[in-house]
Formats: structure tokens, sequence, C-alpha cells
């Protein structure tokens, strides 16, 4: 785990002291990481705003709580996904799509599943454009069940150590593993019912 | 101990990431030296990640237009102003406990049926032309709807408990 920057400390300290100009420094440094990763709960920009603010403003109530062995990073980043699920729960929109049990432990058939048996994972073909790619990628991700995208998010975005997305997520190092491991295989799965000409190999 | 392709393969990309501790790396390079299976069940996670590297770049670009102007000073201003932020109930303007609340949500309430008569009278008059999502009005309608709604927001944060002034 990384240790949490000297600065982060020194502003969380002044914002606790009553310096609302330090704390409007903490909503600067991290604002736009807040904005990239709400944005892959909702695509609405007044509702990603809304949830932003409501995230800092929830961090501001907080901070009295925060705990300086996680990252000023990390707790915000769990406050963040939180907030955005609550929000599309208030929305009536169910945070998990399908009627899967995502929880469902690793059993003989998912790992069987993903075995080298079944088709080959593509890599993206050199010929798309990078803003191609990553139109195809957000596209499976939103397909995925919020519990999958978001270890995939914050692994594959967010750089974040198991450790890390084991604290934003409350949960055990061995869970991070194996919902990665499970989100891998849905996301290959999402990807080739998408994008079946990928399957073959590509022509 | 050897890995079976069973235990291996979830382990692919944890190992990938650089996650998997050395014990269980040592097993799994052992078990990828005499498994062409799993050795392609490697090569599929590699390709995964290529999927991920240019959303990233491209998700990264634009975001940082995406942040309005003076955000962080208005969320700094709120903070300090006692908003929690906190949203859980569904309706904010619902009267609760204490007679103040319920006070707050009257005069709400009585604000938004003005406003809507209002609004429905300038409408009848022909004054303003609802055109597509927009009600394109003259500068003389006297409330907007974003007016209203942060009136409704004031009311709701006067019935907030006091910010977090105390240490
Ligand atoms: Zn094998």
């Amino acid at each position: 785990m990384q240790a949490v920057p000297k600065e982060d400390l020194n502003l969380v300290a002044e914002t606790l002291a009553g310096n609302q100009l330090s704390f409007q420094l903490l909503v600067e440094r991290y604002q736009s990481r807040m904005f990239a990763l709400v944005r892959h709960y909702t695509r609405n920009p007044v509702e990603i705003e809304d949830i932003v603010q409501d995230t800092f403003l929830k961090a501001f109530t907080r901070l009295p709580g925060f705990q300086q062995q996680s990252s000023f990073y990390t707790w915000l980043c769990r406050i963040a996904i939180n907030t955005s699920l609550d929000f599309q729960k208030r929305c009536g929109r169910s945070p998990i799509k399908g009627s899967e049990d995502p929880e469902s432990g690793l059993t003989a058939e998912s790992i069987h599943d993903a075995r080298p048996s079944s088709s080959p994972m593509p890599a993206p073909d050199a010929r798309l454009e990078q803003s191609e790619i990553a139109k195809i990628t957000h596209r499976v991700l939103q397909e995925l069940p919020e519990i999958f995208r978001t270890v995939l998010v914050l692994r594959e975005f967010e750089d974040m150590a198991y450790q890390d997305i084991a604290d934003v997520l409350g949960i055990s190092i061995g869970t991070v593993e194996s919902r990665l491991f499970r989100a891998r295989a849905k996301f290959k799965d999402k990807l080739l019912a998408l994008h079946p000409e990928f399957g073959d190999g590509w022509s | 101990m050897e890995f079976t392709c069973n235990e291996a393969v979830p382990l692919i990309g944890a190992y990938l990431d650089g996650e998997l501790s050395e014990p269980r790396a040592a097993l799994l390079r052992k078990h990828l030296l005499e498994c062409h299976l799993c050795r392609n069940a490697t090569q599929d996670g590699k390709s995964l990640k290529r999927w991920f590297a240019p959303a990233k770049a491209v998700a990264e670009a634009p975001l940082v237009s995406a942040v309005p102007n003076g955000f962080a000073a208005r969320v700094a201003r709120r903070a300090f102003a006692g908003d929690t932020g906190d949203r859980s109930a569904p309706f904010t303007l619902q009267p609760r406990t204490s007679d103040g609340r319920v006070l707050a949500f009257i005069v709400a309430a009585t604000a938004v049926a003005a406003a809507i008569a209002l609004v429905l009278a300038l409408v009848a008059r022909g004054t303003v032309q609802p055109t597509g999502t927009h009600l394109s009005a003259d500068d003389r309608t006297p409330v907007s709807l974003t007016q209203i709604q942060s009136e409704l927001e004031k009311l709701n944060q006067g019935s907030a408990p006091a910010p977090l002034e105390q240490r």
C-alpha cells in the first residue's frame, strides 16, 4: 500500500482546522479522477457532477474519521463508488444487471469456462483507432454486472494494487483475485457476444 | 506440489498484474513451462489488457475539461455551509419530526405550487413558449426552474444539521 502523500495529510489537517481553501485544493487535486471514475456508472454529465459533488461533501463530513492507513484517494474512491451505487438505486436502476448471482464462488464450471480450450481472447486489431477500441471497451464494461465492472475499472483504469481494491470495496485480497478472474472471463464473453467477428481471428 | 490447469488458470490474471506471491508465482511458471494450454490463457490475459490501455488514454484526455469551471470552489463553499452531500432520503422535502422542517416543507411546497401556477399562467398567456426541453422565456419571467430548485435546496440546507465547525 502506498504511503499517504504528505501534502494530502496537510490539506486534510488544515481543512479540519477550518480552512476552506485547503479543502478546495483537495477537491481540485482529485476532481478529474473522480469525474473519470463516476463516469463508469452514469454517462449523464449532470448526474456525474452531482455524484462527484456529493462524494466530496460526504468526504468533508467524514473527514474527522479518515483513517490515515489508507490513502486519501483510496478513501475517496470508496465514497465515490458507494455514492454512485446509491444514486442508481434511488433512480430505480439496479446496480447489478442480469439475474446471475455475482458473488457465487469459483465453481469448477466457471473455471472450466475460462479454460484455454474455449476460443481465444482477441486482441484489438491494429487497424482500429484508439477511440474505437475505447468505445468498444466501455460498451462491454457497461454490459457487465456492476460488481465486475467496478473491479475492472479499479484495476485497469485506476491502476490500483489488489490491497487498495480490497480497501475500497471492503473485501479480502482473495476475493479481489477471484472477482477479477471472473470479471475478465465475463469481459471476454461479452466482447465476443457483442462482436462475434473478433472471435474467428482477424480476416 | 504442482498446479493442475484448474488451479493455474485463475492465478494467471494476478500473475500478469504482478500481484502473485512468489511461492505461487514459481509454481505457476513451472506449470506454464509444461502446459501450452495455460500459456495460451496467459496470452489471453495479455490480449485483454490491450483493450484497456487505449480506453484509459482516451477516457482521461477529455475529462480534464469535463470538470466545470469553479467546481472545487463551489464544493468547498457548500461543504463549509453545512451541505453533507447525503441525499439518502428519497424526498428531502418530506416533513420530518421537527416543526421547523414541517414549516420548511409547507413553505417549499407553496413556493413550488406558486411557481408552477406562474409558469402555467405565462404559458397560457403565450408569453412563454415551451420549445423542446427548454422553456424559452423573455426577461419578464420572474422565476426559472433553476431558481426554484436552488431555493428548495436552500430550504433543505436550512433544516440540515449545523456544519462541522466545532472541533
Ligand atoms: Zn495448464
